[in-house]
């Protein structure tokens, strides 16, 4: 199976990698099936948006391992470089990159400012020139900024900070693994400091590495199929004097970074997608950092995510280079219908709501079981009690209580996180009773066929007829992919 | 077909809630007290508690087939309503055949008789519908109703 390296880069890469293992888990997924290698490139350890992030995907990765890729949910193998390369010396089991001696250190410390010959002092003293505000919200010159919490939207500071990435085991590895049917996909936002200077970095890094010693893939790597997303400025941000983050440099930034990419970038990428949202919403807290940097999930950030499946589904011819140059290079936007300052399935356009309407409401209805019903269902309903039983034991293993519970708090958390947002995004009721659960589409009942929880049951136990299964988790994860689809078509009209 | 009915419903001659003159009288004992060539109201009424079993299991299990009905609750409601109508039909079938000059006179058949008699046919319906309904096989094919009997779930 072909892979997919998947650079995500700063806190905009984790919450758009969030949003898409959250997709890969409602059963989304490419035409041809890929192998994801989520690697994670944010010196900002402590952001809790990364760590929410590499939770999600640890759980999804360890429900893949109990129950394989061919049930319905969770379709699209999620793994590490780690695993790929069977070998347990340095690298961090985990979907992070880690970057070297970034953490309580100054950027004049990692540049061995005091060390440097005069010349080369004074030119650093020329490129590094500004002042920002550091974690203690005092003004410090750009020389002396701590690195711990990112680079606080000093791109230049961050491109060189991450130019470490060709010397890191993980590119050496990821590089020695790369192989011709692979692709590579970089997100990044464009108006902060990670993103904006870790994307052209590892661009580079890639298309060059030809000249890179010690690299197995070197050649392949030089024409690689690479796909990008940068998020334009999408969320508004509370104005703060003692913070370095303002959201008038958003703007700036992201024309200088947008000059910078069309005469670098956009011709070393087969594919890249633009992606902004100029709603004035409700302003984010002004968090450059320290306190965490917890951000509500946000719809862009699930558009950029259909924008990685849909690089995945470009055919391969259409992705051809030569001498590092795509021969077809292309721009993307996403597009909705209506700009509603709440987004709903309908909104979308056609070909976007075929393809994620369907898994998402399935497995909204797939929590929404077992929040309200599964306790009183297990060890009484036929879908329950036949083998392998999903019955009490079932429920206190860690398979459930541990993986699924906490990636369906995950799920149900992100939806009212998108939904609380502005622009907001809230296509279900959640709340609300079985029928008037999908925003826009109303659940049908019937004289001798109700649609409540009891129709549920029955729509699973119908569904489990006739098939067999190796595990109860294997069992559990297929019967509700197909009894949440069921459901919908019987009842919601999906699929007409 | 009367003496095995005759010997379900006096449960093989051990319990008899009835006298040995109505159980005659079922079996078909004539007007003018000679043989048994009169209605066979054991046979009438025995397979009318069967047909009603097995009409009240492909109701609760096939039909209805319902997760709200699928609890032992519902199984014994069934049970109750299925008894209550096997005794209504056996006592006012047995009632309705004890009006003068309709069966033997010699028989001494009173209307504890036929309570008895009635109750022994709900008694029955009972039991085959338990039985019936704990074999598996019955209830295989069930959707929501195969693991339902009247103590489970």
């Amino acid at each position: 199976m072909p892979r997919l390296f998947l650079f995500a880069i700063g806190g905009t890469g984790s919450r758009v990698l969030k949003s898409l293992t959250m997709l890969l888990a409602a059963g989304a997924k490419s035409r041809d099936p890929f192998e994801i290698v989520p690697i994670i490139i944010d010196p900002h350890k402590s952001n809790e948006d990364l760590k929410r992030t590499v939770r999600l995907m640890e759980n999804y990765q360890s429900i893949v391992e109990k129950v394989g890729i061919e049930n319905g949910f969770f379709t699209t193998k999620l793994t590490t470089l780690n695993n790929l390369r069977h070998a347990d010396d340095t690298l961090s089991s985990s979907f992070t990159l880690g970057l070297q001696q970034v953490a309580n250190k100054k950027f004049s410390e990692y540049i061995a400012y005091n060390q440097l010959e005069e010349e080369n002092k004074a030119l650093a003293n020329v490129l590094f020139s500004g002042s920002s505000i550091d974690k203690h919200g005092a003004t410090s010159s750009l020389l002396d900024i701590q690195m711990d919490i990112g680079f606080v939207g000093n791109p230049n500071i961050g491109s060189v900070v991450l130019n470490q990435f060709k010397d890191s085991e993980e590119f050496k590895t990821f590089a020695s693994l790369y192989q011709q049917d692979d692709r590579i996909f970089i997100i990044s936002s464009i108006f902060g400091g990670t993103g904006a200077a870790g994307f052209p970095t590892i661009l580079k890094n890639i298309r060059d590495a030809v000249h890179l010693p010690d690299i197995q893939s070197r050649g392949i790597l030089q024409n690689a199929r690479i796909g990008a997303l940068t998020v334009l400025p999408y969320f508004n941000i509370k104005q703060e004097k003692k913070s370095p983050i303002n959201k008038a440099d958003f703007i700036g930034k992201t024309k200088a970074a947008l000059y910078y990419y069309m005469d670098n970038v956009n011709d070393s990428v087969n594919a890249m997608y633009y992606l902004s949202d100029d709603y004035n919403g409700q302003p984010y807290q002004n968090d450059p950092g320290d306190r965490g940097q917890k951000n509500d999930a946000h719809f862009i950030e699930m558009a950029a995510a259909t924008a990685i499946i849909d690089f995945m589904d470009i055919p391969d011819d259409q992705l051809k280079c030569h001498g590092g140059r795509p021969d077809r290079p292309v721009s993307k936007e996403f597009g909705v219908r209506k700009k509603d300052a709440t987004i709903r399935f309908d909104n979308f356009e056609d070909e976007t709501e075929m393809a994620y309407s369907m898994p998402l409401s399935q497995f909204m209805l797939f929590n929404k079981f077992l929040d309200e019903e599964f306790s009183n269902a297990i060890s009484v309903q036929t879908w329950s009690v036949d083998l392998p039983k999903i019955d009490e034991r079932f429920k206190e293993g860690t398979f459930f209580r541990s993986n699924i519970q906490e990636f369906n708090a995950m799920f149900a958390e992100w939806l009212k996180e998108m939904e609380r947002n502005e622009r907001s995004f809230a296509p279900f009721h959640t709340n609300a009773l079985l029928p008037s659960v999908i925003h826009g589409k109303s659940g049908k009942s019937s004289l001798f066929s109700k649609l409540d929880m009891a129709h549920f049951n029955h729509v699973l136990s119908r569904t489990l007829k006739g098939q067999t299964y190796a595990s109860s988790e294997q069992k559990f994860i297929h019967l509700f992919y197909n009894g949440t689809r069921d459901l919908l078509i019987s009842k919601f009209g999906y699929g007409k | 077909m009367s003496e095995i009915f005759s010997s379900i419903y006096e449960f093989g001659g051990l319990l008899p809630l009835y006298s040995a003159d109505l159980s005659d009288h079922l079996r078909g004992f004539d007007v003018s007290c000679t043989n048994y060539s009169g209605s066979p109201y054991y046979t009438y009424v025995g397979f009318f508690m069967l047909t009603t079993c097995l009409f009240a299991g492909a109701l609760q299990y096939y039909i209805i087939d319902s997760p709200r009905y699928m609890r032992r609750s519902a199984w014994w409601i069934t049970t109750t309503i299925l008894s209550v109508v096997n005794l209504v039909f056996a006592f006012v079938v047995v009632s309705n055949s004890l009006k003068p000059g309709k069966f033997c006179e010699n028989l001494v058949i009173t209307t504890g008789d036929v309570v008895g008699f009635a109750m022994a046919n709900a008694i029955c319906a009972f039991l085959f519908y338990l039985i019936m309904t704990s074999i598996p096989v019955f209830r295989a094919k069930s959707i929501n109703c195969k693991y339902t009997t009247f103590y489970k779930p």
